[in-house]
């Protein structure tokens, strides 16, 4: 028999897993339109994937980057030559406008809630710092950070991947997911868990989780 | 001004199949039944009937209002699907009534966003 640990918000690692699995097996079964599809990573020991442990990964998420300018509008113009802008200087502009975005969902050992990793690229491979990605959130987003004192970015090394990654920090989240939660049994508790989490947390970085995710299958 | 690249989201949230016995979705109300958790007060009157091209900022605005308080944790829940989840405020209330409704009430619950509610 299940534990009844999510009654108090957390859940146990192996709660964690099979919830991980499900939200993978739902979300590929949905249709979204603007989302890759989550995957779950084992993590390796000595080379060999781990039964026990992994997290979920969304990656190569775009964003077009906040105020960028489009120079291919102005090209529309009857320009003289000296000043067209060529083909490819809009095109390396375009490029340079979208951010890609990793978001990786891990088990928290202490808190016994899942954390939220997530980075930030440039075009060109380069990390954002915490500044350009709040410039990428829309309004909500910022309004969420700034209000919550349970919703804040920290910067944190990541479990598996021993780089540093921006982080949602955990220790509200076990006191939003008992209301979330308290109204299942044990065994729906821990499977709609990370759905229910990821409600919120997508929020808080501007990943619109689809609506489908929530209906019945 | 012209985008690149895949958007994010798509511009147009609507996901949901309408309801069988809506004519056109342009005049359909939703009913809304707000339910309070843990500290958080009880509305004098807290059913109300609003358009469904509203989004669900509409009810965590009208909840704000009423309640006179920031941190507000509003969320869905439906006994049928069974899965909670906290809806993105430019969600169409006319997707989540079509959606979670039971009973022809859409039912929000909310409570007060602190540790110790």
């Amino acid at each position: 028999m299940g534990s009844s640990s999510a009654c108090d918000g957390t859940l146990s690692l192996d709660e964690f897993n099979a919830s991980a699995k499900a939200l993978v097996t739902k979300w590929r079964g949905i249709d979204v339109d603007a989302l890759p599809d989550w995957e779950w990573r084992p993590c390796r020991k000595m080379g060999v994937p781990s039964e026990t442990e992994g997290f979920v990964a969304l990656e190569g998420v775009y964003r077009i980057r906040a105020g960028s300018q489009q120079i291919e509008e102005s090209s529309d113009d009857p320009v003289p030559d000296d000043d067209v802008v060529g083909h490819d200087t809009s095109v390396q502009s375009s490029r340079d406008n979208v951010h890609l975005y990793d978001f990786h969902i891990v088990y928290s050992f202490s808190y016994k809630v899942p954390v939220l990793y997530f980075q930030g690229l440039q075009a060109g491979g380069q990390l954002l710092t915490l500044d350009e990605i709040k410039k990428d959130l829309p309004p909500h987003s910022l309004q969420l950070l700034n209000e919550s004192k349970w919703t804040f970015i920290t910067r944190e090394e990541h479990p598996h991947l021993s780089r540093p990654w921006f982080t949602l920090h955990p220790c509200g989240t076990s006191d939003w997911m008992k209301l979330l939660l308290h109204k299942l049994g044990d065994k729906d508790r821990s499977l709609q868990y990370l759905p229910a989490w990821l409600s919120v947390a997508g929020q808080a970085v501007g990943l619109k989780i689809p609506l489908k995710l929530y209906c019945s299958s | 001004r012209r985008r690149t690249g895949p958007p994010e989201s798509p511009s147009s949230p609507s996901t949901a199949t309408p309801a069988p016995m809506a004519g056109s979705d342009d005049d359909q109300k939703v009913v809304v039944c707000l339910r309070s958790l843990g500290s958080a007060p009880m509305l004098r009157r807290n059913k109300f009937k609003i358009s469904g091209r509203e989004k669900f900022s509409k009810i965590i605005e009208f909840l704000r209002g009423q309640l006179q308080k920031d941190t507000l944790f509003v969320y869905v829940h439906s006994a049928f699907s069974l899965n909670p989840f906290s809806p993105k405020p430019d969600e169409l209330l006319i997707d989540l009534y079509n959606n979670f409704a039971m009973d022809g009430n859409l039912v929000v619950s909310y409570a007060f966003w602190a540790p110790w509610g």
